[in-house]
């Protein structure tokens, strides 16, 4: 018996088969194209990051040391992680306010249960924190979802009670001690050099194995896809980024263990929001909830759901913050950590009105605050100085996303 | 058999006002019911209580035998609806809109993590696309860039997915055009052949008595009426929308709407008949440029010939000239000259003295006859072959010409000529030689006139003009030259022929005192000057 492959003639791959691979100068016009029309994607955050760099190392050259650069991975971990709960609930169209506290009390379980005598193991102790920290995004989603109140009410409701919560756990001791030696690795733990370096091989190696995939996949199908010198170059790009990355790193005192963590979040969280069914529905029930009902989708439970993963992200941020500190207090989960962690989703180009965002966008704005924050603090300014420079830099981030999108909807493009 | 929905006393209200009033009603298996009703009848209403996006205040709906708990997931006990208006995920792809929420995934992947199956999803579209007839250029297209009637296809696309086993068709038609109402009516039948219920809403009664077996009418949220569709008329359905008995007042309605539907109807035959006219003039536009292309090249084929023929002609005339030319010499040479010799012969004859005094008479008689034979030669080789235009030119042998003219017709010939006339191509001035000729032979056989006037002279560099003008009858002023020929009158024929050879432009008017005035117009090309 013969088989005769022939997928290219088939009606359903012309209709699939939009246009064949474009060429590299193609491919370079389009992306032109969508640039000045306002479809400018990561561009205005990397030129930000780069304009932000220079100004600092002009006022302080120790801002682009390898020291100072393993200390923003450190910083800005607990804030992305949180983030990356926050795009979830914004591409739903939600908010959570609880988030801060959120993070703090799940520190704050976690802390007491490892207190000695008689601590829990560290897997417990997380893994309970983590429970209690579903457990509140569960119940804020239902009561969200069953009364039809506004996420806003409700979490800000959130932040009070929790904040309370915080205090009273904690009691009068004010500040508890975190010893366990793992929890405290989780922030303070830097890979040796090999392990830095094996580290770099395998997530150069994931990310090409994944874009050939991609290609080869969309080649399959007959879909349009990116020209294979576009790929390479982009592959190179990572592949030197993070060698980059790994070398400056090791020329201080490693990569950090946390920054491992960072990866693989992302990578989770971007698969969840990319490739699942649970992404389109996530996605569905943002752009519009009422075509999400009618497709028969359980909308109330996926709202659930997301406010779940907000608050599981909120708790595993609080936790990253306490190992970073080595203990958690009373202030724990307050000051600017909710606004800093939404505004980073918000800066990264996640819209709060739903339905567009990325999980990468939580990464970059978090690198733009932290970076921020960093500078100012090499800078040795004042408090009050760092909130208005902080918050021009997230109108700044909001207006060019508002632009942009203005020209998005004058060219016609999504 | 069961029905497979039977709803009871359904009621729901909005505030204050009652949608849907204690409505029952069933459905049997493959069955199609029509629900009929005016706007605001609560139809629509009913489509979302099946739909369970809004929930009853009192009734219940049992689906197969089972007793439904508000809310259920219709979708998942195969309760499909089409929505009067599509609502869909504006920030997903068409794939993504027709799949949602029931997403082919991968088999590995298992119900936790559920990776749909692009390929698998594209391909489904695509052929469920191509049974509905629509088109679109990429299933990767965001649907908040189609057309409504092309959301309204990817909703009924959607209900496509997957085996339904009820399907609440809510007046879809509104935003599709004639083809896909159509399309959609056969579609209803086609689900109902599998075994598939479904209730139809529509405000259209054609469409209603086309495909449903029974005919549930409400009005103003209640069930007021159910009819087999084979046992009711329109008028009966129509009477039960209004609500009154009155034929007086549902007679106009039902005209109003007869007129309407057909309206409706004849506006979307005209406008796909417009379509394909629009079509079929564009096939048209090209199929007549081709034949125009294809004329194009005949005639110029045609101009082709046509020119090779007037070359043909002209060398034909050419040849004439020289046969012509052949022939006066050879009389001249040969005739002329034996005949003069004869006559010295006979001149000896006369002289001689023993010749009768009779024989001479008789001898001068023949030499004055031979003299007159030469003389008549002389003037034939003349006419055959204008001597002078071989060496003198058009004028001189124009002058002599009328000179002689004059003298044989007593009419007096006034003689114009262009100062600087110059040699035109020998064809040329033999064509005009013979053009005045026929022209003046003309005068003499028909005019009646007492003078002539010839003009030859240039209009433009390269343009010459000859006018012949009498004082003579003129013509009649709807003479005919095919007539004229038919009749044995070749001169004006000959005379146009020549003209046309040229490329030349001939008049014929009657002057304003009197007389015929011809005139031609010839297009000469320039003689190189020798210096």
């Amino acid at each position: 018996m013969s088989t005769v492959k022939d997928s290219v003639s088939t009606p359903e791959n012309a209709l699939l088969a939009g246009q064949a691979t474009p060429s590299l100068g193609e491919y370079m016009r389009t992306y032109l194209v969508r640039v000045r029309s306002g479809d400018i994607g990561s561009l205005p955050i990397i030129l930000g990051l780069i304009v932000i760099a220079v100004i600092f190392q002009s006022l302080n050259e120790n801002f682009l040391s390898a020291r100072n650069f393993v200390n923003l991975i450190v910083q800005m971990a607990g804030i992305t992680t949180i983030a990356i709960g926050v795009v979830y609930v914004l591409l739903l169209g939600e908010i959570d306010l609880s988030i801060g506290y959120v993070s703090a009390v799940s520190a704050v379980i976690m802390t007491l249960l490892l207190r000695e005598p008689g601590g829990w193991p560290w897997y417990l102790a997380i893994g309970v924190a983590l429970l209690a920290a579903a457990g509140i995004g569960l119940v804020q989603g239902l009561i969200v979802t069953n009364f039809q109140l506004p996420s806003f009410v409700v979490t800000l409701a959130g932040l009070l009670v929790w904040s309370g919560a915080v205090l009273i756990l904690i009691g009068g001791g004010g500040t508890v001690i975190i010893q366990d030696k793992v929890v405290i690795g989780i922030a303070n733990y830097f890979l040796p050099s090999v392990w830095g370096w094996g580290v770099a091989v395998v997530a150069v190696a994931w990310f090409a194995l994944s874009q050939a995939m991609q290609v080869h996949s969309r080649r399959q199908r007959g879909v349009s896809t990116r020209p294979l010198s576009i790929v390479t170059f982009q592959i190179i790009g990572v592949a030197i980024l993070i060698i980059g990355v790994v070398y400056v790193a090791n020329q201080d005192r490693g990569v950090p263990f946390v920054g491992i963590i960072l990866l693989i979040f992302l990578a989770w969280f971007t698969f969840l929001a990319t490739r699942t069914k649970f992404a389109r529905y996530v996605y569905g029930v943002g752009g519009n909830k009422e075509a999400a009902r009618r497709a028969g989708i359980a909308v109330e439970r996926i709202r659930v759901e997301v406010f779940m993963i907000s608050s599981i992200m909120a708790g595993m941020g609080g936790i990253v913050l306490g190992s970073r500190l080595r203990s958690v207090d009373t202030a724990a989960g307050g000051g600017n950590l909710l606004l800093n962690s939404i505004a980073a989703a918000v800066i990264g180009g996640t819209s709060l009105f739903g339905g567009s965002g990325r999980v990468a966008s939580a990464f970059l704005g978090a690198l733009v605050i932290a970076t921020v924050e960093n500078g100012m603090g090499l800078l040795g300014l004042s408090a009050g100085v760092k909130f208005v420079i902080t918050g021009l830099v997230l109108l700044v981030a909001v207006l060019v996303d508002a632009i942009s999108r203005r020209g998005r909807a004058q060219s016609g493009i999504g | 058999m069961d029905p497979l929905l039977r709803a009871i006393n359904l009621s729901k209200s909005f505030g204050t006002l009652p949608a849907v009033q204690r409505v029952s009603f069933e459905v049997y298996p493959g069955e199609i019911v029509g629900l009929a009703g005016r706007s605001g009848s609560g139809k629509s209403v009913l489509a979302m209580l099946v739909a369970c996006l809004e929930i009853p205040h009192e009734g219940d709906i049992y689906f197969a035998n089972r007793r439904l708990q508000w809310p259920f997931q219709p979708r998942a006990l195969g309760i499909e609806v089409i929505h009067q208006e599509p609502i869909l995920a504006e920030n997903l792809d068409i794939t993504g809109n027709i799949f949602l929420g029931n997403e082919i995934v991968w088999p590995v992947t298992g119900k936790w993590l559920n990776v749909p199956n692009q390929l698998q999803m594209d391909k489904e579209a695509a052929r469920i696309l191509e049974q509905l007839d629509v088109q679109f250029d990429s299933l990767r297209e965001n649907v908040a860039n189609l057309s409504s009637e092309q959301r309204q296809l990817i909703a009924i696309a959607r209900v496509m997915t997957r085996s339904a086993k009820l399907i609440f068709v809510d007046e879809p038609t509104t935003l599709l055009s004639y083809t896909y109402q159509q399309k959609l009516l056969s579609l209803l039948q086609t689900w109902q052949q599998q075994g598939v219920s479904i209730i139809f809403s529509s405000n259209n009664l054609e469409h209603l008595f086309a495909v449903a077996d029974r005919i549930i009418v409400l009005r103003q949220g209640r069930h007021v009426a159910n009819y087999r569709t084979d046992e009711t008329t329109r008028e009966e359905v129509v009477a039960t929308l209004l609500g009154t008995t009155e034929r007086q007042q549902h007679t106009p309605a039902i005209w109003a709407l007869d007129s309407y539907y057909r309206a409706r109807e004849q506006a979307e035959k005209l406008r796909r008949q417009q379509m394909l006219l629009e079509r079929d003039l564009v096939a048209q536009d090209t199929l007549n440029q081709q034949l125009i292309d294809q004329l194009e090249e005949q005639v110029s084929a045609l101009d082709k010939a046509n020119l090779a023929l007037q070359a043909a002609q002209r060398r034909l005339m050419t040849e004439r000239e020289q046969e012509r030319k052949h022939l006066a010499r050879e009389l001249h040479d040969q005739v002329i000259q034996d005949l003069l010799s004869t006559n010295y012969q006979l001149e000896e004859i006369e002289t001689n003295e023993d010749a009768a005094a009779v024989l001479k008479g008789e001898l001068a008689n023949i030499r004055q006859d031979i003299r007159e034979l030469v003389e008549d030669l002389r003037r034939i080789c003349g006419n055959l072959r204008p001597p002078t235009i071989d060496s003198l030119g058009l004028g001189a042998a124009l002058q002599s010409y009328t000179r002689q003219w004059t003298e044989r017709s007593g009419i007096s010939v006034t003689l114009i000529l262009d100062s600087n006339l110059g040699r035109i191509p020998e064809p040329i001035e033999l064509s005009i030689f013979r053009i005045t000729q026929e022209a003046l032979s003309n005068v003499r056989k028909h005019a009646q006139a007492s003078s002539v006037e010839i003009c030859l002279k240039h209009t433009s560099p390269r343009m010459l003009m000859i006018s012949v003008a009498d004082n003579g009858l003129g013509i009649d002023t709807n003479f005919d030259l095919s007539v004229l020929s038919a009749e044995g009158h070749y001169g004006l024929l000959g005379i146009s022929e020549r003209v046309a050879l040229l490329r030349g432009r001939l008049t014929l008017k009657n002057q304003a005192d009197s007389g015929l005035l011809l005139e031609v117009e010839i297009p000469h090309p320039r003689v190189e000057m020798v210096m």
